[in-house]
């Protein structure tokens, strides 16, 4: 295996993880170092000497995930306890293998992707009784919340000049009570104008199209079980 | 090397490794060698550790057409080093108390 081989082969792994980007390349310039310190034409054999790049990126994913809010000096206490000394260090055929974390490796193994798909389906036809009316509860509440969005905003508005109508009307009869009604419904009309135009050009948009996505996720659901 | 090496004493190695004088990683893997056979893959972990606990920081330096990643060893790796130092001879002189059949110095 050459350079350009391995580093392709443990980005791949480390992205296949989800490692953060920045930690990868952090790893891949390390490694990329390796091999240009290591020299030009024994590529072959450092890699050799490296593992495999499926193995290196699994210990970097398990690190990450240990170490991530690790304890500073932890690791230091933890080595100086004799009775932690020979448990915790491990020789393999290999040389020096990492010693800790062994516990960690059989917790993230055997996770197999289409045993997970097949429970995945098996959860969904078992609480079928459960998601259908919560999914219904969620879609009303959604559809009416955005009507009565709509009705505040209409309301409002109505309001506006109904208050300056009937001030208008008292205008020679009741003059403060005019100018009072004349100058609420003027602030009603103000915050209609201002909530009016967001209102009906986004959010009507959105409810129609929310709506259409929702019944063609029906449809999709309706069909791969029809199948 | 028959005797396991734990993961805290190759941080410390390693720690004393960058005390002496800034270095790389490939050369930090062939001094540890002297002592332990370890691959630069088990070295990588080590040294985020190290970065990760504010033990060790880095800057890069142009080598050769490109940029060589060193490390310098903070005040914190310092100290930890000491810390270290002195509990690893404490223990040394304990395992040799048993082993090579030593009066117990304390």
């Amino acid at each position: 295996m050459n350079r350009l081989e391995f580093l392709t082969r443990l980005r791949s792994s480390l992205e296949k993880g989800g490692l953060p980007a920045g930690d990868i390349d952090d790893a891949l310039n390390y490694y990329e170092e390796v091999f240009l310190d290591a020299g030009f034409g024994r590529e072959n054999e450092t890699a050799e000497s490296l593992g495999s790049p499926e193995d290196i990126a699994r210990e970097i994913l398990l690190d990450s995930g240990i170490h991530a809010d690790g304890e500073p000096g932890y690791m230091m206490e933890e080595a100086v306890r004799p009775e932690g000394f020979e448990e915790k260090g491990k020789e393999s055929g290999n040389g020096y293998t990492y010693g800790y974390g062994e516990s960690y490796r059989n917790s993230s193994e055997g996770s197999n992707d289409s045993s997970s798909t097949l429970i995945k389906l098996l959860l969904l036809i078992i609480t079928f009784p459960i998601w259908v009316p919560v999914a219904a509860v969620l879609f009303a509440l959604s559809v009416a919340s955005i009507a009565i969005i709509f009705a505040l905003v209409v309301a409002l508005g109505a309001a506006g000049v109904g208050l300056i109508a009937g001030g208008v009307g008292s205008l020679f009869a009741v003059p403060p009570v005019a100018v009072i009604l004349i100058g609420s419904g003027m602030i009603c009309l103000g915050v209609f104008g201002l909530l009016a135009k967001p209102a009906f050009s986004k959010l009507a948009p959105a409810a129609v199209d929310g709506v259409r996505k929702t019944v063609s996720k029906i449809r999709e659901i309706l069909n791969i079980g029809g199948e | 090397m028959g005797i396991p090496i734990n993961a805290g004493l190759l941080d410390a190695m390693v720690l004393s490794i960058v005390e002496r004088d800034d270095t790389y990683g490939y050369e930090i893997t062939q001094y540890l060698r002297k002592a332990v056979d370890v691959s630069e893959s088990t070295l990588y972990p080590v040294l985020r550790r190290l970065q990760k606990n504010e033990m060790l920081e880095t800057y890069d330096k142009e080598y050769m057409g490109r940029n060589r990643r060193y490390y310098r060893v903070t005040m914190k790796g310092v100290e930890t080093l000491q810390d270290y130092r002195a509990q690893w001879l404490s223990h040394k002189r304990k395992v040799d108390s048993i082993l090579m059949n030593e009066e117990a110095a304390e």
